[in-house]
């Protein structure tokens, strides 16, 4: 009896020895380091099939190390390793697609925001120019302080001033009859424009004021031909296109109270239409082909002193033509819109040329 | 023993699809210099896997070969997965990037609109007092 403990105690260690499980591979501790970790956590609640899956095959996994089978229990953990990650992965992509689909509906509402923002824009901007030009007719009509006669010297840059202003006046006019041919008005300011010229070749003194009203009742009348297709359609920005496109071909073109103007230097070539210039045009012809809504009107400048029309315009006008141009015309300005003052050194050079404006019919 | 060998025969049916997609897969992934980069270690496990469920097979361990090769096919489909996160991370990276310069761009053209606003009230102001100053 005294020897029976021991030996109880010895069979005892013997037994549990003989039915103790193998000890637990690497690869387990490291599933269940992963499966506690953060991204499975996450993974269980935005990819939950993902991460079933992932649990059964762990479980696989230690069905097989309780059963005693090793090798398949490790290839199980490794698999449930991939699991996890696959588990993981899925959860971000989840993710990434809801957050893409946020940035969709964000990047479209945006660019609606912007189309509109762009009409607002073009629409406010043609009111304002509208309302802007409306005062500058306003302005215009406003009845001037009489000029008094003056020196010789002074009379003399006063005749040059009032024959650029009636010249002005005449291409707003003629620019205002081809946005409205009928135009009731514009018979009447064509023969006082006739009689104001006729009046600066003689000695009296220069009709300054009639030719500064005479401008501003041609822009009066230009602003209201141009007003019922303004008012049809306030945001169409027809004038801004068109400026953008001759922009981009390299045209250098600009805007004044006509329209969108283009200014051709030097078009004379031994007395007629230069080679240069008649391709120019034909491009020009092209653009007003496409824009068919721009009636365009040519004036030719010349340097030269008195110089009479030598039809240079019109020949533009022919080159226009031969290209598309459809509804234009030919108006010779002479000298009388010089640039830079013609006694100044290669005045001529830069005086003598041709305008091509794009007569904006609305805005 | 009849369940024993429906279970081998079903193994034996199972794995050389396992096998056959993982390799498509791989493949497919080895054309893609992106997601070789991206995945490159799960890539390698998925070969790695392979390469051993070839051995255990060549040894006669048709059951283990085939349980690796499923291995194979989750560490390659977990790899293709990665890869089309990894775009879709991309792409929503590039939206967000345009969607701010909309952002910017609606901001630039709110203020525009305004000062257009206030251009055209300064307008309309001018050319009221002139024509009322005309009527008079």
């Amino acid at each position: 009896m005294r020897h029976a403990r021991p030996l109880l105690v010895l069979l005892g260690a013997l037994a549990s020895t003989a039915c103790a499980t193998p000890a637990r591979p690497q690869i387990m501790s490291q599933v269940d380091r992963t499966r506690d970790g953060r991204a499975v956590l996450d993974a269980r609640k935005n990819a939950p099939q993902a991460y079933a899956r992932a649990e059964l095959i762990k479980q696989r996994a230690e069905r097989a190390y309780a059963d005693g089978d090793l090798p398949s229990a490790q290839i199980l953990s490794e698999q449930a390793l991939a699991a996890y990650l696959r588990a993981t992965i899925e959860a971000r992509q989840t993710r990434a697609e809801a957050r893409l689909a946020e940035a969709r509906v964000l990047e479209k509402s945006q660019a609606e925001r912007l189309a509109q923002l762009e009409i607002e824009q073009q629409r406010l901007s043609a009111e304002a120019a509208d309302l802007e030009l409306r005062a500058k007719v306003a302005r215009d009509a406003e009845p001037l302080a009489k000029n008094e006669p003056a020196s010789p010297e002074r009379e003399r840059a006063r005749r040059e001033a009032a024959r650029a202003i009636v010249m002005q006046g005449s291409l707003l006019c003629v620019a205002a009859r081809l946005v409205e041919p009928n135009r009731s008005a514009l018979a009447g300011l064509a023969t006082k424009a006739d009689e104001l010229r006729k009046k600066l070749d003689t000695a009296a003194p220069s009709p300054i004021d009639e030719a500064t009203a005479l401008r501003s009742d041609c822009l009066r009348e230009l602003t209201l031909a141009r007003r019922p297709r303004a008012q049809a359609n306030p945001s169409q920005g027809e004038s801004d296109a068109l400026l953008t496109e001759l922009s981009r071909a390299d045209f250098l073109p600009f805007r004044d109270d006509r329209g969108v103007v283009v200014t051709l230097h030097a078009p004379r070539e031994a007395g007629k239409l230069g080679a240069k210039a008649s391709a120019k045009l034909a491009d020009l012809g092209r653009v007003a082909k496409a824009h068919p809504e721009f009636p365009v009107l040519v004036v030719s400048h010349d340097a030269r002193a008195g110089a009479k029309d030598d039809g240079l315009a019109s020949q533009a006008v022919e080159a226009m033509k031969a290209a598309g141009a459809i509804r234009i015309e030919a108006k010779s300005a002479g000298n009388t819109s010089p640039v830079v003052p013609p006694e100044r050194a290669g005045a001529a050079a830069r005086n003598e040329r041709l305008e091509i404006v794009f007569v904006s019919p609305g805005n | 023993m009849w369940l024993l060998a429906v279970t081998v025969a079903g193994v034996a049916l199972a794995a050389p699809d396992a096998r056959a997609r993982a390799t498509a897969i791989l493949a497919a992934l080895a054309n893609k210099p992106d997601a070789a980069r991206i995945a490159s270690e799960s890539i390698d496990k998925a070969n790695d896997a392979l390469r051993r469920a070839a051995q255990l097979r060549a040894a006669g361990d048709q059951t283990r070969g085939a349980l690796l090769e499923e291995t194979a096919l989750e560490w390659a489909t977990a790899s293709e997965l990665l890869d089309k996160t990894a775009q879709s991370e991309k792409q929503l990276s590039a939206l967000q990037t345009r969607t701010t310069e909309l952002e910017t761009k609606v901001f630039r053209a709110q203020a525009l609109v305004e000062q257009t606003v206030a251009r055209r009230a300064r307008a309309e102001e001018a050319w009221r007092k002139l024509d009322e100053k005309a009527a008079k």
